[in-house]
């Protein structure tokens, strides 16, 4: 399984090399859903997702020449997807305070049941959070990205991005026990 | 229900969100597809107007290494019809040149065979320059090619006379009367003329004949004692011919 979807892979990015239109819509549709699901953590909602899918995709078939073949083409692809939300992001930023106002300082610590927490839920979590925080939550969370890297990429400071980080987690574990307590309510009538 | 820490809540997170997927609608791929193709429909424009300038840029220089060369390939499928008045009329200049060894008889021969006011005296010349002729050929042998009329003058006495004098008159009735080539003998000389190439001019002469059919060819070379030199150019509005090779002077 693992060995025939390399080579698919390597054959469809020799087909995006050449620019071949079916080979484009071939390695959309094989790479499609698992970017959308990359791009939905980092937008608002499904539009905005959408839309970045949209601009990863392009970016990807316009720059597949870039691809030196260091790592796996996917993880490129999932790349330039992460590097299309920060532009978003950047783009935005101008009419946009990266430092939400949000006072989520002294929040009491609360407590979670996260076997019952569906994948849905947090993603509706994560997407009512501010760009900023979003942002940077799914770098260094998810993503697995350093605050020094996410400073680079922002272009703020580390501190900048340490701060965002935690006033993120602050606002989701408020977000997770609003959830838990309306299941809780839900469970109980 | 636990208290939950920063590593706790990230690690929860990513074991959810990471391997998320989403069926994306089918409208985001045709955005895609339309997105990258103007920019193909916009390359293939420009090639079309590349391979356009290219075919004009090579129908233009096609055009004008070709335009001058299609008098010469007119005059070449006419050529058989218009080479034999051609030699017909050819000037006379060239003989006495290409036959140096029988050049006094020739000019004397060729004198004699002149048409004159009617053509009255033309037959009584004739006579008269074979005798001259035999005369002449008689004494050219013992002096060689560079016999002209007044060593000739020197010949015995009795011949003398005839000698001397049809040149003389023959002479003065030239500049006043016109004169009219006849065709046979230089026919002849026409055909030997074409046979002995000598010099460049000679080539020349030879390649412009098979080219150009008017009487006066575009460019004419004579051959003489001193060398190679252009005698007539014939350029249509142009016309350039030296005096010796005068057709009135002949």
């Amino acid at each position: 399984m693992n060995s025939s979807r390399k080579v698919l892979v390597a054959d469809l990015l020799d087909g995006c090399r050449r620019g071949d239109p079916k080979t484009q819509e071939l390695l959309y549709k094989a790479l499609s859903s698992k970017m959308l699901g990359v791009c939905t953590r980092y937008a608002r909602d499904s539009y905005e997702a959408e839309e970045m899918l949209q601009l990863g995709f392009i970016k990807v078939f316009r720059k597949v020449n870039d691809f030196r073949g260091d790592g796996s083409f996917e993880g490129w692809i999932r790349r330039v997807m992460v590097n299309t939300a920060i532009e978003v992001y950047r783009k935005a930023q101008k009419s946009l305070n990266l430092v939400d106002l949000d006072d989520v300082h002294n929040a009491p610590q609360q407590m979670f049941d996260m076997e019952g927490l569906e994948v849905k839920d947090l993603l509706a979590i994560v997407q009512e959070l501010s760009a900023g925080y979003r942002l940077v939550f799914n770098l260094y969370a998810i993503e697995g990205y350093s605050h020094k890297e996410i400073a680079q990429q922002l272009g703020i400071t580390e501190g900048a991005s340490k701060s965002q980080l935690s006033r993120a987690r602050v606002v989701l574990k408020e977000k997770l026990a609003k959830l838990e307590g309306k299941k809780y309510a839900s469970n109980v009538r | 229900m636990q208290a939950m820490s920063d590593e706790e809540l990230d690690r929860l997170f990513r074991e959810k969100l990471q391997s998320y997927e989403a069926n994306p609608s089918s409208r985001t791929w045709q955005n895609i597809a339309m997105d990258l193709q103007p920019r193909k429909s916009w390359g293939n424009t420009q090639r079309r107007i590349w391979m356009a300038a290219a075919s004009v840029v090579v129908c233009v220089s096609l055009g004008l290494l070709l335009l001058p060369g299609k008098p010469p390939v007119k005059l070449q499928a006419s050529q058989t019809d218009t080479v034999q008045p051609v030699v017909v009329a050819e000037p006379v200049k060239e003989t006495p040149v290409k036959h140096r060894e029988a050049k006094s008889v020739l000019f004397l021969e060729r004198l004699a065979s002149m048409k004159i006011e009617g053509g009255k005296q033309v037959k009584k010349y004739k006579e008269s320059s074979r005798v001259i002729s035999e005369n002449i050929a008689s004494i050219s042998q013992s002096h060689e090619e560079y016999v002209e009329l007044p060593v000739a003058a020197e010949a015995p006495a009795t011949d003398l006379q005839t000698v001397v004098a049809p040149p003389k008159s023959v002479a003065k009735q030239v500049k006043t009367a016109p004169v009219l080539a006849l065709a046979a003998p230089e026919q002849q000389e026409e055909v030997e003329r074409k046979g002995k190439i000598r010099s460049v001019g000679d080539i020349v002469n030879f390649v412009v004949r098979q080219v150009d059919p008017r009487k006066e060819k575009i460019i004419e070379f004579t051959s003489d004692d001193d060398g190679t030199s252009v005698s007539s150019i014939n350029l249509g509005v142009l016309r350039i011919r030296t005096k010796q090779n005068d057709p009135k002077l002949n």
